[in-house]
């Protein structure tokens, strides 16, 4: 008998409803087991301390407990019955909710995290007109420095429509 | 039908005076119970009250083929339980915290099998001890001894009144004896030290 089954059976062992085989193979047990015997031993002073500390003083319900409980439970069973088939709904609807709480995380959940923009994806066309304007800027001021020419820049602004400068603004005298 | 049934069937139609008649029956036992397994006896009022409120507002679950009384020991033990948790919560002592006339009074606890007359001061000193050591006892592993022990339940009537398997109780039983036991020695070794 292993330690397992001997001391699942020293509850009846110890109360003598085991049946004499099985009681034998007890003892055998505990005749070389000491962590089997220090249970058993444990489970006889427990039992004593225990038995021996039992309370036979409990307190007497007050006079007229039963009464008063009665009419007390009667007045409250009109707001109870009241309530009871909302109470039934409410402890309906918790497993519902708590399902689709679980079917809308896991959708979430296989959805993945949504991609936040980034600088290589983001396209604006102000941005890209923006930086088309910077281009013939840069590509102006080249051409001056290469060919000494000061007007170069301004009429190639104004001479470029992608840049957008209405004809309304454009100022003669400059 | 018994007589506590027939109270039972009636209190189920709506009988005030029936429900009435079946917690006079009952409330003894039912107080007994209690004060066992919470061991204060201002809080047993409280939850008995806690129980037959519970019991009147369940009365129509009830199934006049099943056995009443572990029905109603079942509501008792888990009203008990929650009583338990929430004292629980406040701090409870440890192994260590046993004095040196404890652990004196602990060692000598076998000698308790032997009959001898009656010791009041020693009798209220064992059960300070058994009830500090009964509280390092998880809830549900506390009642299930006291009841076995205290109250002479069968394995299968805790099974029962638990809904657990027989070798369940016999588990948890184990398990809360060898907690006690480790009580009882490092109780002895803080004495010998």
């Amino acid at each position: 008998m292993g330690h397992r089954t001997v001391r699942s059976q020293l509850e009846e062992f110890a109360a003598s409803k085991l049946s004499p085989e099985r009681k034998q193979g007890v003892e055998r047990h505990l005749a070389a087991c000491s962590a089997c015997r220090g249970h058993l031993r444990a489970l006889g002073w427990i039992g004593a301390l225990l038995r021996a500390v039992k309370l036979n003083d409990a307190p007497e319900p007050s006079p007229g407990f039963a009464r008063r409980l009665a009419n007390r439970l009667e007045s409250h069973r009109e707001v109870y019955l009241f309530w009871l088939p909302l109470r039934a709904m409410a402890l309906k609807a918790i497993p519902v909710m708590a399902l689709v709480t679980i079917l809308l995380g896991a959708m979430a959940y296989l959805q993945g995290p949504s991609e936040a923009p980034t600088l290589a994806t983001w396209e604006d066309p102000l941005l890209e007109s923006y930086s088309e304007r910077q281009d013939v800027v840069t590509e102006a001021l080249f051409s001056e420095a290469v060919a000494g020419d000061p007007n170069l820049v301004v009429r190639t602004l104004l001479g470029d429509p992608a840049i957008g400068i209405a004809e309304d603004d454009y100022d003669e005298s400059f | 039908m018994t007589p506590q049934t027939e109270l039972v069937r009636r209190s189920q139609q709506g009988d005030v005076q029936a429900f009435e008649d079946l917690v006079r029956s009952c409330q003894q036992r039912v107080f007994g119970l209690i004060y066992q397994i919470l061991r204060s006896p201002e809080d047993v009022e409280d939850v008995a009250q806690e129980v037959f409120t519970k019991l009147y507002f369940s009365l129509s679950q009830f199934r006049l083929d099943s056995s009443f009384q572990a029905w109603l020991y079942r509501i008792v033990v888990n009203q008990c339980y929650d009583h338990l948790r929430k004292r629980k919560r406040t701090p409870q002592i440890n192994y260590s915290d046993l004095s040196e006339s404890e652990a004196t009074a602990f060692e000598s606890l076998p000698s308790l099998t032997k009959s001898r007359p009656p010791d009041i001061a020693r009798t209220v000193e064992l059960r300070e001890i058994s009830d500090r050591l009964l509280s390092l006892l998880p809830p549900a592993d506390r009642m299930l001894l006291v009841l076995k022990e205290m109250e002479d339940f069968s394995i299968e009537d805790l099974a029962g009144i638990f809904k657990i398997s027989k070798n369940a109780v016999k588990l948890r039983l184990f398990r809360a004896r060898h907690q006690l036991r480790r009580a009882y020695e490092k109780g002895r070794l803080s004495r010998r030290k």
